[in-house]
């Protein structure tokens, strides 16, 4: 316990140049540690996490992945690379194409960490350090190239994705390439959807199929608000409704960068309080519940910016609804822009009153992603003009249109030329 | 002792309350009073009009009654005329993937104003945010707040119509105030016409075989670092292609900060110097250029030199470790490669083994007091400003990639 939270909280505090001093001398010290034990890496064969790789081929290219966890990279590199904000990812390309084929880092991860970047993360002078380290790590890194026929591995040394580690491995070959994406699952947190035994939310006599005039009639009634745990209180609006099966809303969420969010355990509050004191970066922090159908939510998303001061965060609940077999889920989205003072919970994040701001935001975020497939809007939320605010449970101000957006999202990547816009309601202004 | 500052202490905070409580009013400049339209540009494809500017830091605070660059946040102002007969939606996420919404600026800045004066800043941020839909016939205008970025701004305005119709601008717009070391540069100059060298692809292998390998640290000097780039382009053409993926531009007082690490080639300093963070923090890519005396098929051919600083760059990291090269030479000239052809900005591109190759267990020093290895390829670049399709971007075969 003592240096896991240590280490994480390094791995945050680089972010910040208040807790750099911090940082750099319990570095030292670790270091000082590390040197002390010595460099004494195990191969990747002898651990654990290649059982848990996954492969895909495209006609003659095979690329298999593999993510070790925290621990594991502690013994495949002698280093807390995870303290220090480093992912090793595994890749191995099988090429039996035709040609040569370039393999290209920046699509996997456009802010890679160079080798000797990664053995040395606190910016030590790489020719003093470890010397047999330095060569280790250049020794392990994937090739570039991969002559046909031949086959090649090593790591890339990633910036840090606790959850699920999503990334694409692009190919290039003269005459074609070749994209892979790949979503692996990274032991370590415990993440809220994983807890949710989906089939048993409703009984069996209670779900519903609709069609589309019923659906929209339903939507249209469907609370404006969530609540409170005793149902009551106006909590924020229930501006989306995502339409898509448990593996659409995941992949989706996962490819337009969305993080997902720990379950409250102590390791979890002790991550979010050591990141609220020092404004540092905990990706996954547990979202406080809100309610609907007389629970709190299901699953929820965030994406953090600068820091836990800003995000934006979503949550999504499982509604008894399915149209044309797909499940339909309420949810609210709020873009958190500082953090202030309440009577009732001391502190709170303050969101962006122009909720249709962040719900539009949204839209185009799974729509850059690639991870939409169509839209539209309905009523329900009710209007609230600028000049008349409504307010959310902890009294923040907020105003809307009314309209709910309405996302069928995809685990495929959609286009975005190819999105249907689907006319349930004339769209906002 | 205790009790004097203690009371200071209590005082001053007391006076700060005062102060924050009573605020001042909120009074902006109009945005017809302030002249930064006057620099526009405008770009117009099939019915669609897009003009942008960017105001200065200065015309940006009279815009919006405080000093908003200071929080490296930078306006961008659009006009958008649509003409093509049905709704257009403009979508901000392409401008900035992660752009700041306006009541978040206006929240972020809201401290030194009276509780009046926020309400009229809340206001002002709503009304001169940027609409998001268009319809036929008519003319928007108005803010996307970006984060700011030193040099050249470029961003793309992207529009979409109902199905496939898509709109997608690029501006590259000088901000005042900032001037690029290249500009004070005579590039006709550099050479004499009987100096220039007109080739074809296969003389440009040749002579780029036996061109200097090195930089020096004066003129005539003691060997540097690896020339391991050549790009050919127009000037402009070379400058978009950087800006578009990431790199910008040096002010030019800030090119001699240490004469002591200044590298030579052609017997001068660089004509320009582009700087790329890979990310937030610590390390940062610094691409020296020179011009050189080579044409190939009438384009410029420009040798530059990569290199990646390791070291953490701010507070007390700065003093404990300075900014350290990254031996690795190789992989900063690979992780160029691949955003030029990630940015659209890459034609063709082929390998050149210069035989120059220094193992990693002999590190080479460099004047400067770094080191460097090196399997001694330069990776020779055919640049774009336009956007250029990355599946068209062409393989020259002249020597086998680099690998094991």
């Amino acid at each position: 316990m003592g240096t896991r939270a240590l280490s994480s909280l390094l791995s945050r505090s680089r972010r910040r140049d208040g807790l750099r001093p911090l940082a750099v001398l319990a570095g030292t010290l670790l270091m000082a540690v590390g040197c002390a034990k010595g460099f004494d890496p195990t191969p990747a064969d002898q651990l654990e996490f290649l059982n848990r790789s996954q492969t895909q081929n495209e006609g003659g290219v095979t690329v298999t992945a593999a993510v070790p966890d925290a621990a594991e990279t502690q013994k495949l590199f002698s280093a807390p690379l995870y303290g220090s904000g480093v992912q090793p990812v595994w890749l191995e390309i099988d090429n039996q194409h035709d040609e040569g084929v370039d393999f290209l880092a920046v699509g996997l991860d456009a802010q890679y960490f160079s080798p000797i970047e990664a053995a040395n993360p606190l910016g030590e002078n790489p020719e003093k350090s470890d010397d047999a380290k330095n060569r280790y790590f250049h020794a392990q890194r994937m090739d570039s190239h991969i002559p046909a026929g031949e086959k090649r591995s090593g790591f890339i040394f990633t910036s840090l994705d606790e959850g699920t580690k999503t990334f694409n491995v692009d190919v290039i070959g003269a005459s074609r390439n070749f994209a892979f994406t790949f979503f692996i699952p990274v032991p370590g947190l415990k993440i809220d959807h994983e807890n949710v035994d989906w089939d048993s939310l409703y009984p069996q006599d209670e779900i519903v199929e609709l069609d589309t005039a019923d659906l929209i009639a339903v939507l249209e009634k469907s609370p404006a608000n969530a609540t409170d745990a005793k149902g009551k209180g106006s909590a924020d609006p229930l501006n989306l409704v995502v339409i898509g099966s448990l593996d659409d809303v995941y992949y989706a969420f996962i490819r337009a960068g969305w993080d997902e969010t720990e379950t409250i355990t102590r390791s979890s509050l002790w991550k979010t309080l050591a990141s609220f004191l020092t404004g540092g970066e905990y990706r996954y922090s547990p979202v406080s519940s809100l309610y609907v159908f007389g629970r709190g939510q299901d699953v929820a998303f965030q994406s953090a910016r600068e820091n836990i001061h800003e995000r934006n965060h979503l949550r999504l609940w499982m509604s008894p609804m399915r149209y044309r077999g797909k499940r339909v889920f309420l949810g609210q989205i709020s873009r958190d822009i500082g953090v202030r003072f309440t009577r009732k919970t001391i502190t709170t994040h303050k969101i962006d009153p122009d909720v249709d701001e962040t719900r539009e935001f949204l839209l185009e975020n799974l729509a850059y992603s690639q991870a939409l497939a169509k839209f539209a809007y309905v009523g329900g939320v009710g209007a609230a003009p600028i000049d008349a605010p409504r307010h959310n449970l902890t009294g923040d101000p907020y105003f809307t249109d009314g309209y709910r957006v309405v996302l069928w999202v995809s685990s495929e990547p959609v286009d975005i030329a190819d999105i249907e816009v689907v006319q349930w309601s004339e769209p906002p202004e | 002792m205790h009790g004097s500052i203690r009371s200071l202490v209590i005082a001053a905070l007391v006076a700060g309350l005062a102060l924050s409580c009573a605020g001042r009013p909120y009074s902006p400049q109009r945005l017809d009073s302030v002249g930064f339209t006057n620099r526009a540009q405008t770009e117009s494809e099939g019915g669609v009009r897009v003009t942008a500017a960017v105001p200065s830091p200065d015309e940006a605070e009279a815009i919006f009654g405080f000093p908003i660059y200071q929080s490296r946040i930078q306006p961008v102002w659009l006009e958008v005329e649509n003409q093509v007969g049905f709704p257009l939606r403009f979508a901000p996420v392409g401008v900035d993937r992660l752009y700041f919404s306006p009541l978040e600026v206006a929240y972020k800045h809201r401290g030194p104003f009276s509780k009046q004066g926020r309400s009229e800043m809340e206001l002002r941020f709503h009304e001169l945010a940027m609409v998001r839909n268009i319809s036929p016939g008519e003319t928007r205008s108005g803010f996307v707040f970006t984060h700011a970025s030193p040099g050249t701004k470029t961003f793309n305005v992207d529009l979409f119509g109902e199905g496939p119709e898509a709109y997608s601008f690029t501006f590259f717009v000088p901000v005042p105030g900032f001037e690029p070391d290249h500009s004070d540069v005579y590039f006709e100059e550099l050479y004499s016409a009987g100096e220039l060298r007109h080739l074809d692809d296969d003389g440009l292998r040749e002579a780029l075989a036996v061109s200097a390998c090195c930089t020096t640290d004066r003129p005539g000097g003691t060997q540097g670092a690896p020339i391991n780039i050549v790009m050919i382009g127009e000037g402009e053409d070379v400058v978009r292609s950087l800006i578009r993926a990431g790199w910008y531009e040096i002010a030019g007082a800030m090119h001699d900060e240490d004469a002591s690490k200044a590298q030579y080639l052609y017997d001068r300093l660089p004509d320009a110097v582009f700087r790329l963070h890979r990310r937030k923090t610590g390390d940062r890519n610094q691409l020296n250029v020179w011009l050189s005396p080579l044409r190939v098929q009438g384009l410029p051919v420009w040798m530059a030199q990569i290199s990646h600083y390791v070291g953490r760059t701010t507070g007390i990291g700065r003093a404990l470790f300075d900014p350290r090269l990254n031996p690795d030479v190789d992989d900063a000239r690979n992780y160029m490669l691949q955003i030029q052809w990630y940015s659209q900005g890459l034609q063709k591109y082929a390998w050149q083994s210069t035989g120059n190759s220094v193992p990693m267990e002999e590190l080479r020093a460099v004047f400067s007091g770094s080191y460097f290895f090196t399997d001694g390829y330069r990776a020779v670049m055919w640049l774009s400003g336009a956007p250029h399709s990355m599946l068209d971007s062409e393989y020259v075969d002249w020597d086998p990639p680099p690998g094991r």
